[in-house]
């Protein structure tokens, strides 16, 4: 169970933050909460700092988001959950089931010539949930179907990623999975 | 209107109050909108191949913008209802996870297979403006010629883009696929054709020919019907495959000798009058050069092929008897397994056309016809453009040597690399590289070298190739299941087709078509050539819509692609003219202006370029398999798990004697370089030959199901010079992808 409804909303604040930043490839898009709103979480508050250090030096953040999510370069970490079934490729049942999702709550995204299961629309609609004080259980079958396959790939980003930021990043979102999946 | 919180709640019928919710949410909304659908939605979309020529009819069904299955289309004439292993995979090109998906620029100027590019996302507008930025800087500078095109001419507007630049420097691959044969139709007969009239054809006889192995629908079951209307079919190849298998008779030629056996038909029915005296007297320049042509080939006779090609003397004389009098009869010639294999492919070529001229059947019920298609207006003829510059400056590849190749303006990838490292070094600055790969080269290795040597380099694809690891600009294309067009498809003379090709869905990311690359750049450099008359921009599909209504498919290509084909039957009537360049209306046997073109007037007898010695005595074939095309499918999922990587095939008695078991690797090594694979032992080849497929070896580390995975069959074959060809009479530019010999080596 999560806890308090405090509880909650930072949880769906840090989501919301690590799903932009799955989605945005330039530092300066992205707005982390101020200090004294952010949570006590080390791990996220590390986050925050590098996405305001690498505003200041945005090419070099943007050529390592390159590399680890979109091909070519061998694209270490594809964001797409499809491409991490038995049989991998882009808008597999994953991409199915993401929407439907989304349709039950009245969305979809908003482009329709990408996969619908990217880390970053998942992280971001789930925050939606959690900030919409949905059912644990509905949180619970989502977090399942949706978001337990990024720990490999989290896991790998760690090992991969030669940007501090995305070195956050990964453990950033690997902390929330974990503190998800604790509670 | 703007989509506020409030009112996509509205819309969306308070569906659980989700996006009602307090917070730092506001990056939701730019990430998602209101659902339009409350289910899933399943279309089933009717569009046509696009892999190889053929374009066979293809249904599609598509959940929620995502391709689920392709298949074949009932009365689709080509595909008759069927796709090949690689149309039916088709949908894996689309969602392949390793697609190019956004333009990207390199930010590490190092270029080479081992380095990373450090590339960065970009929009279209900044990739558009700094190639024609670059390209322009390098016209001032150095002039037109500096500036390479790899590709084909493709969509209209690309054409008229390259066009209106001045382009002399255009160079696509139609040499190590069939720029002989189009030289010689050109002359011989009046134009290329694929439309080979096997069904109702009584004689079949395939030199190299493998189109049944290759699994091009339309051609299988040319053979196959042929076959159960009691067509006798003969086969000569160094290798036994499905379409020696559908055979009625295979000979094991020896590699490269296939010329000598054509040779000695063409003396055996000539001197014999077997020929068709009506069609060779009426529609033939034989009468005119009579005595030159029995005395040219009155020197090749079976028992001299027989010498050259181990096929006996009594076969090839039997066959040449045979394929003269059972009418009709027809030797088809075809691409990569006849056309450009050897230095002697051109005479090949031409052989093969006066057989068919001596049986009588160009243009005829059982021969080779003449397409007869559904004409569609080009751009040009649609919005003529303002005069295009003179294509002034040098031609890299030394293509004006070949006067005969640079009428057809194809080619020439074989001489690339020698004109850009030793004929004009340096002169190339800057170079568009559309859907090619180096693999596609005949020694890869140089094509590699001579692309480090260029400047600034563009590459627009599909896939991270190797030519992409290279570039300075990605540009992501889309593929043919995202686009729009209209197919004609014309390999039955009967009865054409026009089909419509419709997105199956939306371009993924964003890809773009070379269509609207052509266009943006053309705004950007050569804006005269891509205004309406009225001062309006150009648009692919106002093209479609004119195409589609001059070619009376439709009102425009909306309503075209509602009837989704159109089918076009008419009784056949055989030409009574034929359109030979030179040549009067009539087919031509001797070309008297080849002569004055510094080639060959009559086919002669040269050998193939590389021949077997002590150092190496084996003759190295290689193959496109079936399941793929080319070089561009080996990344593709399911192809990919079929076949993913290549061997050397070795017949077992081979083998034996140099004590190489399966599995086992091997080193095959030529006079310009070395391959390591292991051996598969097979009794499908001769053994004096080794053979390897075409296709793998890609060295991008980009491509996840194909980069580093087998051999490039390439680095074991010399590329050449235009000098080398001319030195070799090659005057029709075959680029010898298979004339080669190794030694091998258990490892
Ligand atoms: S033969 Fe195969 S690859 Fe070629 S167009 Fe037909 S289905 Fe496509």
């Amino acid at each position: 169970m999560i806890g308090s409804m405090d509880d909650r909303h930072n949880l769906a604040r840090q989501a919301a933050l690590l799903g932009q930043a799955f989605l945005t490839a330039d530092p300066r898009r992205l707005t982390p909460p101020s200090t004294e709103s952010a949570a006590p979480d080390p791990v996220f508050a590390a986050l925050c700092d590098e996405i305001l250090l690498a505003q200041g030096a945005p090419e070099t953040a943007e050529i390592e988001y390159t590399r680890l999510f979109l091909s070519p370069g061998g694209a270490p970490c594809l964001p797409w959950q499809s491409a991490h079934d038995p049989e991998p490729r882009l808008m597999g049942p994953a991409h199915h089931s993401a929407l439907e999702w989304y349709r039950r709550f009245g969305a979809e995204p908003a482009v329709s010539n990408e996969p619908a299961d990217h880390i970053g629309l998942l992280l971001l609609f789930f925050a939606q949930l959690l900030g919409n004080e949905e059912e644990p259980k509905v949180l619970q079958d989502f977090r399942e179907q949706h978001l337990d396959w990024s720990v490999a790939v989290l896991d790998k980003m760690k090992q991969e990623a030669r940007h501090p930021l995305h070195l956050a990043l990964a453990r950033a979102t690997l902390g929330l999975l974990g503190r998800l999946a604790a509670a | 209107m703007s989509i506020t919180r409030r009112n996509l709640f509205q819309m969306t019928g308070g569906a659980a109050g989700l996006l009602t919710a307090p917070g730092p949410f506001l990056a939701f909304d730019q990430f998602f909108r209101p659902a339009s659908a409350q289910a899933a939605t399943i279309n089933v979309i009717k569009t046509a191949c696009g892999i190889c020529s053929p374009n066979c009819g293809i249904e599609a069904t598509v959940k929620d913008g995502a391709l689920q299955l392709l298949k074949g289309i009932d009365g689709d004439n080509h595909g008759e209802g069927h796709l090949c292993g690689k149309g039916a995979a088709g949908g894996e090109f689309l969602l392949d996870s390793d697609r190019l998906k956004y333009p990207m620029k390199r930010t590490n100027p190092r270029k080479g297979f081992d380095e990373d590019p450090g590339w960065v996302r970009i929009s279209w507008t900044e990739a558009l403006d700094t190639i024609a930025d670059r390209f322009r800087f390098y016209m001032e500078q150095n002039g037109r010629e500096s500036l390479l095109f790899c590709t084909l001419p493709g969509h209209d507007f690309w054409s008229r883009f390259m066009n209106a630049l001045g382009v002399v420097n255009r160079i696509d691959h139609i040499d190590v696929c069939f720029l002989t044969d189009n030289i010689i139709q050109r002359y011989t007969t009046g134009g290329k054709q694929w439309t080979n009239d096997f069904e109702n054809s009584k004689y079949i006889l395939l030199f190299g020919w493998d189109q049944v192995a290759k699994n091009k629908i339309v051609y299988a079951n040319g053979i196959v019907k042929a076959r159960a209307n009691g067509a006798k079919v003969v086969r000569f190849a160094p290798t036994y495959t499905a379409t020696s298998k559908m055979s009625t008779e295979y000979h094991n030629i020896r590699p490269g000798s296939d010329l000598a056996v054509a040779l000695a038909m063409i003396n055996v029915i000539i001197s014999e009058n077997l020929y068709d005296r009506d069609f060779v007297g009426q529609y033939t320049n034989f009468g005119q050069y009579e005595s030159e042509i029995r005395t040219h080939f009155a020197q090749y006779t079976p028992q001299w092929a027989s010498e050259l090609s181990d096929v006996p003397a009594a076969d090839i004389a039997r066959i040449a008897r045979e394929f003269a009098t059972t009418r009709p009869a027809i030797a088809p010639a075809h691409k990569k397994t006849l056309c450009a294999n050897y230095m002697n492919a051109t005479q090949l070529v031409h052989a093969i056309s006066i057989l068919n001229i001596l049986a009588g059947t160009i243009d005829r019920p059982g021969g080779r016809y003449f397409a007869r298609g559904i004409p569609l207006a080009g751009a040009d003829a649609i919005w003529p453009p303002p005069p295009y510059p003179q294509k002034l400056g040098r031609r890299v590849d030394g293509r004006n040597l070949l006067p005969l190749a640079e009428e057809v303006n194809q080619g020439m990838f074989s001489t690339l690399a020698d004109g850009m490292l030793r004929r004009y070094p340096g002169m190339i600055k800057a170079a568009f590289w559309n859907n090619y790969t180096i693999l596609g080269f005949p020694f890869p290795r140089h094509m590699e070298e001579a692309m480090r040597t260029v400047e600034f380099s563009v590459a627009m694809d599909v896939i991270p190739t190797d030519t992409t690891s290279m570039a300075d600009i990605v540009l992501p294309s889309t593929t043919y299941l995202e686009g729009s067009g209209i197919v004609v498809r014309n390999y039955r003379a009967t009865s054409p087709q026009a089909a419509a090709r419709q997105p199956v869905s939306a371009p993924m990311f964003e890809t773009r078509s070379i269509a609207f690359v052509a266009l943006e750049l053309g705004k950007r450099l050569t804006p005269d050539y891509f205004k309406k008359p009225d001062g309006a921009w150009l648009n692919p599909g106002e093209l479609l819509d004119e195409q589609a209504r001059r070619a009376n498919l439709g009102e425009n290509f909306a309503e075209f692609r509602a009837k989704g084909r159109v089918d076009r039957p008419a009784p056949f009537v055989p030409r009574t003219s034929f359109p030979t360049v030179g040549g009067s209306n009539k087919c031509q046997i001797l070309v008297p202006q080849f002569a004055e073109k510094g080639a060959e007037p009559l086919p002669k007898w040269h050998p193939k370029r590389d021949q077997p010695s002590a150092e190496y005595p084996y003759y190295y074939l290689t193959f496109i398999p079936g399941i793929h095309k080319r070089n561009s499918t080996q990344n593709n999922a399911f192809l990919n798990e079929i076949m993913p990587t290549n061997a050397a095939i070795i017949n077992p008695a081979l083998a034996a004697k140099l004590g190489i078991i399966e599995g086992q690797m091997v080193r095959l090594r030529s006079r310009v370089g070395q391959l390591e694979l292991p051996a598969h032992l097979s009794q499908t080849l001769r053994p004096d030959c080794v053979q390897v497929a075409h296709g793998f070896g890609h060295r991008s580390r980009l491509l996840t199901k194909a980069g580093l995975k087998g051999v490039r069959d390439g680095d074991l074959v010399p590329d050449a010079s235009a000098e080398d060809f001319v030195a070799a009479a090659n005057y029709g530019g075959s680029s010898c992808i298979m004339d080669a010999v190794v030694n091998i080596e258990p490892l």
